[in-house]
């Protein structure tokens, strides 16, 4: 009878903690899952001892037998896993992480462990153990809480894939039992309720409920912590050994933290966010630079996107020796990357952090499926990272601002997709341990952010901005799917454009996201042709003229300008032609046949023409062949030549003693 | 002062020889040409009539590289190819020009002439060519020694923070170290090179030889010296270099003055090493003078009898 009263008496905490408002003024989420964490990081074993307790709210009309866990650090539990047969890699004895469930029990205390079984859904993998399903005493009715009690050990990795340890440095991440995601029919892609809950692959973490976090993780004394949740408690030990940082964070999809003695800890605020910066003291002169780039992002997106809504945000530029931690996201903390000398025209930290940061709201706020549209987080966000860089450091120069050579953060995704030997293989509809030729990040970031840039060319950066509030005000702590993406556009774009791009924009997503063609738009030539003893009227810029043919001013043209559509890709485009009385004439060309001609007469004559011509359309592989001239500009050649002249004359006196 | 003496003497005599500086610059200009012109032409070719050149009015635009990636890939692999044969050539070439150089720097020969340059080249090619190769294997090994063996030593047994912490300062002592020899090598290779000019029937060996003990036998005099011209030189060329390469002339007017301008700033800089050879010149010979004549002082001047080909007082100072 105690022991009930006593299991009451935690439940209730327990569920006052996890609903109760800490860190912000409303729950923004569903809470379906919650996890309390005490956990002790052993810097000598490389370990951490976890005793959690967790819940999982029953929310569709199933009954479910069974629950599905993510224990990823089992990831790197040997060189058979999934993890390393993606990545064709193997690693050293020494370097394996685990996760050993040291006890399972249920709310009553019954032991769950013999119900416990390792599956591996994605490719059957025996060797596989990043997931297991756990067999409920009973099955869990519709409404009904799952409690679980489980005490693990987790050895952590030597620094790999963005988690484990290097002398001192520690990143913790993927390191406790977290829930899958049980979607009910009906439910993104789900035909019948179902766990979905995938393998750790190389090239995706994230899929999970957002969630109450409660972690308290105990570290020696003189370690500098940081990690996802908002510090509440701080105590140190009776013997000053070590010391207990408690956390809370809300509505997170996962829960990361990284200690190390090395860390200088740097403070700033954005509007209502508390930011704090981790980095080495040997990094001080970046502390600037770091904190302009999240503010920019935070101030970008919560203007064209939707508000920031946690008080706090915890970020970190790795140390070298933990650089395997660099370039990650868990929405309140992600990880940047730099080294200790970055010049300042190059702007790879300040994009890595806008990128991260980024990821708050495209896998954060927005919870998509990583593991099955891993376009729909990487693709949108590098789209959004083109923008803030460009917007902020520069169109031309976003990521590159030096003299001799710009290059924007737009322009690295396009070369990173038309460079592509398998920008045509297959389309973004593949699972992300699935792309084949090594093209996952090529067409979940690249190409994908490319499709989105060429669509905001197409409709405009207004209208951008409104489909992607929309879909804020729709998504915003859920699980959207690319079906549900391109809804929204289906219905925003036709409400701000009418029937300029049809009744939906199924046409575009069919053609560049879930297709595997080429856009190329191409002036073919343009000719002007005299004709002699021409009597008649012909239409000027708004007028028209009788014009016979009798002195050579009055002679008459016929001007004819032929397009071609290279590619595959049917995209409307605008045709901007220049005559020699200085008339410039803009046609739309709906793009969809092979060919184009438009003729023109009159006493003028065609001085060039251009497709495309504000080079809004990224996916067209080639801006070369998007325009003629009857008169070249060969300065800029010229200009290039004459300075790879002086360059050889200067490398050569030099060399040459 | 008798670095003061060497350096104005090396002026002299170098801007004397403007005519081989001159003809360096073109040789190597016609050089450079062999593979400027071709790329000229292959990216006007790429290009056609295309206005996506006002891209590239402010700066190289990725885009336009990227859409230009295949030809340019195939265009690539001749630039290369070429690349490389120009600098071999250019290595061959130097060995001739700076034969001739050395031979018109001497104040033996007091009419600069193109006859006795070419002369000179021919007559030292090979050996300046031995000298030059060996020296920079010399330095080259020194110097790999000194920024290879810290890093070894500081890396073996090292945690990679600790490493990390002061590896840095190691490896900035160990290139600073480096770049303190290039004035060393430039030092033992310009003496063998105008000790050999003047001896025409030396071996190059011999010349080495020469050119690593007078470096450390005037080492107080003539370190100072080739770091002062070292240092010059390199400000020179850093700073045309840098605002060369940073102009952006709009237009084909500018664009023209543009060049013109750069050729005379790199003969300019040919001018400042050949005051480099001039001044090495100017010290082996004072050196090689003092141990004929130990009453020999910086300032006297000489000339030289055509026929009995001895050098003889001057009026000023007579021995």
């Amino acid at each position: 009878m105690n022991r009930i009263i006593l299991l009451l008496l935690a439940l209730t905490f327990l569920f006052n903690s996890s609903e109760g408002q800490i860190v912000l003024k409303e729950a923004l989420s569903e809470r379906q899952t919650y996890y309390k964490i005490n956990a002790t990081l052993n810097p000598e074993t490389k370990t951490v001892t976890g005793d959690m307790e967790a819940y999982w709210v029953n929310k569709s009309p199933d009954l479910v037998p069974d629950i599905r866990l993510h224990l990823y650090m089992n990831a790197f539990k040997s060189n058979k896993t999934s993890f390393f047969s993606n990545r064709m890699i193997s690693e050293k004895k020494n370097d394996f992480g685990w996760i050993n469930l040291l006890s399972f029990d249920d709310r009553k205390g019954n032991d769950l462990l013999p119900g416990l079984k390792y599956i591996s859904p994605d490719d059957n993998n025996p060797d596989d153990q990043t997931v297991v399903s756990v067999m409920l005493p009973a099955p869990a009715k519709p409404g009904d809480t799952v409690f679980i009690q489980v005490k693990f050990e987790t050895k952590l990795p030597k620094g790999s894939a963005r988690t484990g340890y290097n002398d001192d440095y520690f990143f913790v991440a993927q390191w406790f039992p977290k829930f899958g995601v049980y979607e009910p029919a009906g439910m993104r892609y789900a035909v019948e309720g179902a766990w979905n809950c995938h393998q750790f692959h190389s090239n995706s973490e994230f899929y999970a409920n957002h969630s109450v976090y409660d972690v308290a993780v105990t570290v020696p004394a003189d370690y500098i912590t940081g990690s996802g949740g908002m510090l509440i408690n701080e105590e140190n030990a009776p013997d000053g050994k070590t010391k207990t940082l408690t956390y809370r964070a809300e509505d997170i999809v996962d829960f990361a933290w990284t200690t190390w003695p090395g860390y200088a800890v740097y403070t700033d605020q954005w509007k209502h966010v508390k930011i704090t910066l981790l980095l080495p003291h040997v990094r001080k002169d970046q502390v600037e630079r770091q904190f302009t780039a999240v503010k920019n992002a935070l101030e970008y997106l919560t203007e064209n996107v939707g508000p920031f809504p946690w008080p706090h945000l915890t970020f970190v530029d790795p140390p070298t020796v933990g650089s395997f931690a660099g370039g990650m996201e868990y929405t309140t903390l992600f990880t940047s990357a730099s080294g200790d000398k970055v010049p300042e025209f190059l702007h790879v930290t300040e994009m890595v952090t806008v990128h991260e940061f980024g990821h708050a709201y495209f896998m954060g706020i927005l919870a998509s499926n990583e593991f099955e549209e891993p376009w729909l987080d990487e693709g949108v966000n590098t789209f959004w990272e083109g923008r803030i860089m460009d917007h902020y450091w520069g169109n031309n120069s976003g990521l590159i601002n030096h003299p001799l050579f710009k290059m924007s953060d737009k322009s690295m995704a396009r070369i990173s997709y038309l460079s592509s030997p398998d920008r045509q293989t297959v389309t973004n509809r593949e699972f992300s341990w699935d792309y084949p030729h090594d093209s996952y990040g090529m067409m979940s970031y690249q190409k994908a952010g490319i499709v989105l840039h060429t669509l905001m060319g197409l409709i405009g950066e207004d209208a951008m901005n409104e489909v992607f509030k929309e879909y804020y005000r729709r998504w915003a702590f859920k699980h959207p799917s690319g079906k549900d993406f391109v809804a929204v556009f289906n219905d925003v774009v036709p409400k701000i454009h009418g029937d300029k791009f049809g009744p939906d924009m199924n046409w575009f997503f069919d053609q560049t996201l879930y297709g595997t063609g080429i856009a190329d738009y191409a002036v073919n030539s343009f000719s002007n042709v005299k004709i002699r003893d021409f009597k008649g009227i012909v239409s000027e810029a708004d007028s028209m003229k009788f014009v016979t043919n009798v002195t050579k001013d009055d002679s008459v043209y016929i001007s004819k300008v032929m397009l071609n559509r290279l590619g595959e890709v049917c995209l409307p485009v605008d045709v901007m032609i220049h005559f020699d009385n200085g008339d410039t004439i803009m046609e739309y060309w709906d793009g969809k046949a092979r060919f184009m001609d438009y003729k023109y007469t009159g006493t003028r004559q065609v001085d060039w023409v251009k497709l495309d011509p504000g080079y809004k359309l990224k996916m067209d592989a080639n801006f070369v062949n998007n325009s003629q001239t009857k008169d070249p500009d060969r300065v800029p050649l010229r200009r290039y030549i004459d300075k790879f002249t002086i360059f050889m004359q200067y490398f050569i006196n030099i060399i040459s003693l | 002062m008798k670095i003061l003496y060497n350096l104005k003497t090396g002026a002299v005599s170098s801007l004397r020889s403007w005519k081989g500086i001159v003809l360096n610059w073109l040789i190597l200009f016609i050089l450079i040409s062999l593979v400027s012109l071709p790329v000229r032409s292959g990216f006007k070719s790429m290009l056609g009539s295309s206005m996506v050149t006002e891209l590239l009015q402010d700066s190289i635009n990725a885009d336009v590289i990227t859409d230009l990636l295949q030809p340019f890939m195939d265009m690539f692999s001749a630039l290369t190819t070429g690349f490389f044969l120009i600098i071999i050539l250019s290595f061959f070439l130097n060995a001739f020009i700076t034969g001739g150089l050395f031979t018109i720097l001497r104040d033996s020969v007091p009419e600069k002439k193109a006859s006795v340059f070419f002369s000179g080249a021919a007559a030292n090619f090979w050996s300046f060519l031995v000298i030059i190769i060996i020296n920079i294997m010399i330095f080259s090994l020194v110097t790999g020694i000194i920024i290879a063996v810290p890093f070894v030593l500081l890396s073996a047994g090292k945690s990679e923070s600790s490493f990390m912490s002061t590896g840095g300062s190691f490896m900035r002592i160990a290139f600073i170290i480096a770049a303190l020899l290039i004035p060393l090598m430039l030092l033992t290779t310009d003496y063998a090179r105008a000790w050999k000019a003047d001896r025409p029937e030396a071996g190059a060996f011999s010349a080495i030889g020469f050119g690593f003990s007078k470096t450390f036998k005037s080492f107080f005099t003539s370190y100072p010296m080739m770091l002062l011209l070292v240092i010059i030189q390199a400000a020179f060329g850093w700073l045309t270099v840098s605002k060369l390469l940073s102009a952006k002339p709009s237009a084909g007017g500018a664009l023209f003055l543009y060049f013109i301008l750069a050729q005379i700033l790199f003969i300019v800089r040919l001018w400042f090493r050949a005051w480099r050879y001039g001044s090495v010149t100017a010290a082996m010979q004072e050196s090689e003078t003092k141990k004929l004549y130990p009453e020999y002082e910086s300032d006297m001047t000489f000339v030289t009898d055509p026929e009995k080909n001895v050098i003889i007082q001057s009026e000023n100072h007579p021995l």
